[in-house]
């Protein structure tokens, strides 16, 4: 289709579902501040003219003080500033929850370029490619400094952040080739990183997906990381040193230690930023009732291999481990403190069936917030968990085993096409 | 606009006090003592507590400020003529932090203030000095050892991050001489809040008898709210400076993601004070806009206690609105609703303020000087400016505007096509009163429609750039923004002609303007009722205040000019008479 930028660009195109909502409010304000300007310049200029000095004219002015006039442009003005506020802040939330079922798209920015990975693993530089009438969930991360992804052609913008992951959602609505900027200086080479976003008829697209660079997916890269990285060597459930087992722990609270506030135990939710922090940081929150012997990763582990290592875990999540490793068998030292549910009850807690999503669980009279805490709230409702009967072997109908004797050799998971959405 | 009264030598006489014909050129006529002629030599000028001098000490070194400041962006505006770039990237993004770290620290945040607040507040409030006049001087040498710091570092090959210093990229990416700069912005600072403080105690403590709060002229009230956030402000970008250091020092994760911190943290920090540091530039402004109207409407300010009132409200709300600037940043969509709506909110006083303004313009006796050219020409680009922000203060539209030359146009539209104007249109004002000297009325004129025209020419087409997507700090452009980045060139060129020429004719006018007499604009205000320039005590004796600040009529002006006209004429035509008596050819006297 080529590029739908001619020349003098005299209107941008509307390429998104966000942008005609944003261009009406746009047109409006315009609308409105060039009402006001011409009327003031008017009101400057008559004036100017007509009691110019020595110009024989009345001048003689009206006997009250006017206020009536001063509340008049106070309250007119008031009233239009809070109905535009009221209109933009609504059309604004009415685009920013980002719808579900979204496609999900990786994206690595770094000095000065874009890396953007398809759901199935195949990645572009500056490119990415997306079929029309499909939302497409960008999730954000950045090497370095921080840049912005903006996309003029779909009114979207959005800062990627070092050290934090941040979403955007867009929807095309029209076939094309847009231009991706990066809207925040990072510094020498910023007015060159940029690209293109190419939106294709889904049957384009399929095809498009099904050749080229297709590398492996997040997961599997993740998998292999964690294999490289020696996350095994304590993570996993072989090993001997007492460490927290990752698997079930995305999207669940789990209990920390903050040494920085004096070791008080505080409940997080174990999502994107809790993980990262805890790869490069993990001095600063220490999952309650183990000792802080996790060395840092950071420096070696870049921002890409971090979304996949995260991935990776991510996608253990499907299991209903807890965050203190108790479904692997293994029972923190001081647990008696931090919970006076037994290990048989605690592992009995977690391998029950709980398809009600929205009960909090109570495992037993006496059980205190901690344990609650641990046992979380079971919220798969649509994920059915078998176990053995030695009640810590399982399998979901995902396909992940959670039976790993050997966690090397074993495979893992399988390569998913949709990590699964927490 | 060139009114046939340019050619009219009335109206470059004063109204109100008799002129001074014959004496334009003499040097006899500044017999009496005043601040320039007490004391000579360099010494007497370095260590002098006089705030009057201070002030004209500012005035000299933002002035080289404003034009180091000028040619960075030239080199800008340079660069942007081809859509490839002609300096190359490195040397626009130097190019471009110089100009913006000079104009808003170096330039802006002092300018009235320092200069006009400097000068005039003291003399408007009818005593001898500010509260602190040592303070004073040293608050002009931490101006000018930061602002020394930054010349060093721009000639040690400048910075590249941008005046907005963002972390990550400015504490571990960036290269140059970083530090120089953060240090000199550092001890500018203090600078800023020495000044802010000895206002707000002059202003409380040192009013002459009879000067109660609403008789105070609208400029000491916008002075004051000026110097509440000079005070309350500035001391957080200091502390931010310093965390940045911390940080830098004893790795204490503060804002460096690799460190536990939090990048977008600094953003809040800086720019809660940075967003509030646009009124401490904007406010003065209005200071002064609001007494040229005046006198040059020959009225009263419409709507004075709003006036005064709308200047405090905006000092305040200016405290609240920082988070505009970090609607895509990641900030919460619930806290961007907050900041979007009070920001909407500052709207109200600031359109108060033009309302007022235009109102006061109503059944004047307006007369279009260069002062009232400035003045006028702020109104309508404060409007332009202001309007424009609200496109940025909605969350909807900001997501696609932000970052983009929208906002570059829209902050200079109030930065300089208000804030400088303002400057300005005060320093024709004042100048008589500064210098006891007329500028030439002519180029004055002449200059102020030359940046008025290249103003618009240079930062209208940006707010087009915005909306079509062009980026702001980019040194290389898509080619089919090229024809209005020229226009945009072209503007700037003419506005460095407006830039230039008073440049000119203020010094040649030192020497060779028209003796200007204490009070040549027939100007109420205790600063016109002392010779010009001001003596070193400012007043022989303390003058008592009996009347509100703008004892302006329209209808006596009017009056007083027709009867002195119609005396003029009359004059005139006797002496035409008495020559045709005599039979003797006109003489060069007409």
């Amino acid at each position: 289709m080529g590029s739908l930028w001619p020349h003098l660009p005299f209107i941008l195109p509307q390429a998104s579902t966000t942008a005609p909502g944003y261009d009406a409010v746009f047109t409006v304000l315009h609308v409105i501040a060039l009402f006001f300007t011409i009327g003031i310049f008017a009101c400057i200029a008559f004036f100017s003219f007509r009691y110019r000095r020595g110009n024989k004219v009345n001048r003689v002015l009206p006997d009250h003080e006017g206020i009536a006039l001063e509340l008049t442009w106070t309250i007119i003005p008031l009233i239009i500033l809070v109905s535009l506020f009221v209109w933009s802040t609504s059309v604004y939330f009415s685009s920013v929850r980002i719808p579900a079922g979204a496609m999900e798209v990786n994206v690595v920015g770094k000095q000065w370029m874009w890396k953007l990975q398809q759901p199935n693993g195949r990645w572009e530089m500056n490119e990415l490619h997306v079929p029309v009438g499909r939302a497409v969930k960008l999730t954000m991360i950045s090497e370095d400094v921080i840049h912005s992804f903006g996309v003029p052609a779909f009114r979207i913008k959005q800062d990627v952040i070092p050290g934090r992951y941040v979403q955007m959602w867009f929807q095309a609505t029209r076939v094309g080739r847009y231009r991706v900027f990066c809207s925040q200086y990072c510094g020498t080479k910023h007015a060159i990183m940029g690209g293109y976003i190419t939106v294709m008829e889904p049957a384009d697209y399929q095809r498009w997906l099904a050749t080229g660079n297709v590398s492996q997916s997040y997961v599997a890269s993740g998998e292999q990381l964690f294999r490289e990285l020696g996350c095994t060597g304590c993570h996993g459930p072989n090993s001997n040193v007492r460490a927290p087992s990752l698997e079930g722990i995305w999207g669940k609270p789990v209990a920390v230690q903050v040494p920085d506030e004096g070791n008080v135990t505080k409940t997080l939710i174990a999502d994107y930023r809790y993980m990262h922090d805890s790869i490069v940081l993990p001095e600063k929150e220490i999952a309650a009732g183990y000792k802080p012997i996790m060395p840092t990763y950071r420096g070696r582990v870049t921002e890409e291999e971090m979304i996949q290592l995260i991935d990776y875990i991510r996608s253990l999540g499907v299991t209903s481990g807890t965050s203190n490793g108790a479904s692997n068998g293994y029972v923190p030292e001081n647990a008696a403190n931090l919970s006076p549910v037994s290990p048989a009850q605690n592992a009995n807690v977690n391998m029950g069936r709980y398809p009600d999503r929205d009960r909090v669980f109570q495992t037993a009279p006496g059980n205190n917030k901690m344990a609650n805490v641990n046992m979380g709230r079971y919220g798969d409702r649509d994920k059915t968990f078998e176990f053995n009967d030695s009640g810590q072997k399982f399998t979901n109908r995902t396909g992940l085993s959670g039976n790993r004797s050997d966690a090397v050799g074993a495979p893992l998971c399988a390569p998913q096409v949709d990590a699964p959405s927490v | 606009m060139a009114s046939p009264s340019i050619s009219n030598p009335r109206s470059l006489e004063p109204t109100l006090t008799p002129p001074t014909p014959g004496l334009a050129h003499g040097r006899d006529v500044h017999t009496h003592e005043h601040y320039l002629n007490t004391t000579v030599g360099w010494k007497s000028w370095l260590f002098s507590l006089d705030h009057k001098r201070i002030g004209i000490l500012y005035l000299v070194s933002i002035s080289l400020m404003f034009f180091l400041g000028g040619m960075a962006a030239s080199l800008v505006r340079f660069n942007l003529l081809e859509p490839q770039g002609l300096l190359g990237a490195e040397a626009y993004n130097r190019s471009f932090t110089a100009h913006g770290v000079i104009m808003v620290f170096f330039f802006l945040i002092p300018s009235i203030p320092a200069v006009q607040g400097n000068f005039f507040l003291p003399l408007m409030l009818g005593v001898k000095d500010v509260a602190f006049p040592k303070l004073n001087l040293m608050s002009w040498y931490l101006y000018m050892i930061g602002a020394i710091m930054t010349i060093i570092a721009l000639l040690l090959g400048g910075i590249d991050t941008g005046w907005t210093f963002y972390t990550p990229y400015s504490s571990l990416y960036a290269n140059g001489a970083i530090a120089w700069v953060v240090v000199g912005i550092f001890i500018t600072g203090f600078s800023s809040i020495l000044t802010g403080l000895n206002f707000i105690v002059t202003i409380h403590k040192m009013r002459a008898p009879g000067l109660t709060w609403f008789r105070l002229p609208l400029f000491v009230w916008s002075m004051y709210a000026t110097s509440l956030i000079q005070v309350l402000g500035t001391p957080v970008v200091a502390i931010t400076l310093l965390l940045v250091t911390v940080e830098k020092v004893f790795h204490v994760g503060i804002f460096d993601p690799k460190l536990g911190g939090d990048p977008v943290l600094f953003q809040h920090f800086f720019w809660f004070y940075s967003h509030p540091a646009v009124y401490i530039m904007i406010l003065p402004g209005m200071a002064v806009v609001s007494e040229i109207i005046a006198c040059f409407s020959r009225k009263t300010v419409f709507g004075y206690k709003f006036i005064a009132f709308s200047s405090l409200a905006i000092a305040v709300l200016g405290f609240l609105v920082w988070g505009h600037h970090l609607f895509v940043s990641s900030q919460s969509p619930y806290a961007g609703m907050v900041f979007s709506v009070i920001s909407f909110l500052v709207a109200v006083p600031s359109a108060i303020k033009v309302f007022n303004w235009t109102a006061t313009l109503y059944k004047g006796s307006i007369r279009l000087q260069t002062p009232m050219l400035y003045a006028l020409g702020f109104i309508g680009l404060f409007t332009v400016g202001g309007l424009t922000g609200l496109p940025l203060a909605s969350l909807a539209t900001d997501v696609h505007l932000h970052d983009t030359y929208y906002v570059i146009a829209h902050f200079h539209y109030i930065m300089v096509g208000a804030a400088v104007m303002a400057y300005l249109g005060g320093l024709h004002y004042w100048w008589p009163k500064m210098t006891g000297r007329m500028y030439p009325e002519a180029w004055g004129r002449t200059a102020a429609l030359v940046l008025f025209v290249g103003f618009n020419l240079t930062f209208g087409p940006q707010f087009l750039l915005g909306m079509w997507g062009m980026n702001r700090r980019y040194h290389s452009y898509a080619p089919e923004y090229q024809v209005l980045n020229e226009m945009s060139t072209l503007g700037a060129s003419i506005q460095l002609i407006g830039y230039a020429l008073p440049l000119f004719y203020l010094l040649w006018s030192l020497k060779y303007g028209q003796i200007a007499g204490p009070n040549p604009w027939g100007a109420t205000g205790l600063e016109w009722q002392t010779p010009s320039p001001p003596p070193t005590t400012n007043f022989e004796k303390t003058p008592i205040v009996t009347t509100g600040p703008y004892v302006y009529s329209a209808i006596e002006t009017e009056r007083a000019e027709e009867d002195a006209n119609a005396a003029a004429d009359a004059a005139r035509m006797r002496v035409v008479q008495e020559e045709q008596n005599r039979n003797v050819e006109p003489t060069e006297l007409i």
